[in-house]
């Protein structure tokens, strides 16, 4: 986008849904998180993460591996990548509005 | 909710994420006992500071007199003129012991708080880490070859395995963005030029004669780790309070 144009028209909805933006933001601290830590964070239940985290995966946000008895999440590059957009966009909608 | 409070919870669970799943206190403890550890060795090798074997450890153990292979120079390389190969020994044991040590803890640290660091970064960072100290322990034995006693400090003296565990140190406060392992590296490698330079002028570095004799050198700098490792410690206590 240009300097010119809105800030909220760098928000990506896929992302800036609030509990995919918690994900993500854990995700964006430690290379793996477990299922189990994530949903006891975001206090949301196994069906709703289960549910934003295929939406975060069909998108090619997140990757999911299960080891030993755990599902381990972790951030692809292209996910890296939307997170710190969104979070730029989102910092510069408050430099801007307040 | 406003944007910017969505700013300040995203930035909240980040920060909390950041805490949990950071703590460079364990590995700092383990590296400073690897080090700490290797004091009587040290003392040991430099209590029989001669061309022509330890003496009391060895008693009348006989060394070979004979030109030594690359392999005895590799395992005899440390910074007193000894023919004693328990220093090389003691590395190349303990080195992976501690790596091992340190994985395992970062692999129970994952299992109880979810959070894990790269697997491979670990095993890839530890493969190099290792790499360097035969490296640094190779080169100290062919550039230690052929140098005569009081000839001053010979090259390999100033890279030794102490060096590869300051790297160490410094790759953990990349790994665990720890400031306090940053500054506990930057200690010890000040300690350890301190060190050379000190045991190198004292008039009675032997064994545990004084203060800067090998032994309690070396010591020192495993206790400028643990000291490190208590101060991080604390501060992971603090924080997540």
């Amino acid at each position: 986008m240009t300097t010119d144009e809105h800030p909220l028209t760098d928000l990506d909805e896929l992302v800036h849904q609030r509990a995919r933006l918690g994900i993500l933001a854990m995700l964006r601290e430690a290379a793996k998180v477990d299922f189990v830590r994530l949903r006891d964070t975001l206090g949301l239940t196994d069906g709703n993460l289960a549910r934003h985290l295929q939406v975060l995966s069909e998108a090619g946000l997140v990757s999911t591996k299960k080891a030993q008895s755990r599902t381990w999440v972790s951030l692809t590059a292209a996910g890296r990548k939307a997170f710190d957009k969104e979070l730029a966009a989102l910092r510069a909608l408050v430099e801007r509005f307040g | 909710m406003s944007v910017s409070d969505l700013v300040g919870e995203i930035e909240g669970v980040r920060r909390r994420t950041r805490r949990a799943s950071s703590g460079a206190a364990v590995p700092l403890a383990l590296l400073g006992l690897l080090v700490a550890l290797a004091a009587p060795v040290y003392a040991l090798a430099s209590d029989s500071n001669t061309f022509y074997g330890p003496g009391p450890a060895y008693g009348e153990l006989t060394l070979p007199l004979a030109e030594p292979t690359f392999l005895d120079r590799l395992l005899w390389v440390h910074s007193t003129s000894t023919r004693y190969d328990g220093i090389g020994w003691y590395w190349l044991l303990a080195a992976p012991l501690a790596f091992a040590a340190i994985a395992a803890y970062y692999h129970l640290r994952a299992r109880r708080t979810g959070l894990s660091i790269d697997g491979w970064r670990v095993a890839a960072v530890g493969g190099v880490v290792f790499g360097a100290l035969v490296a640094t322990m190779a080169y100290g034995a062919l550039a230690n070859a052929g140098w005569g006693f009081g000839d001053g400090i010979r090259p390999g003296d100033l890279v030794s395995p102490f060096l590869v565990v300051a790297l160490g140190v410094f790759v953990l406060a990349w790994v665990e963005r720890s400031v306090t392992a940053a500054v506990a590296g930057v200690a010890y490698v000040a300690a350890l030029g301190f060190g050379h330079w000190a045991t190198f002028e004292s008039q009675l570095n032997n064994g545990w004669q004084g203060p800067f004799s090998w032994g309690f050198m070396v010591l020192w700098l495993g206790v400028v780790l643990l000291v490190a490792a208590g101060v991080a410690g604390l501060a992971q206590r603090t924080r997540r309070a």
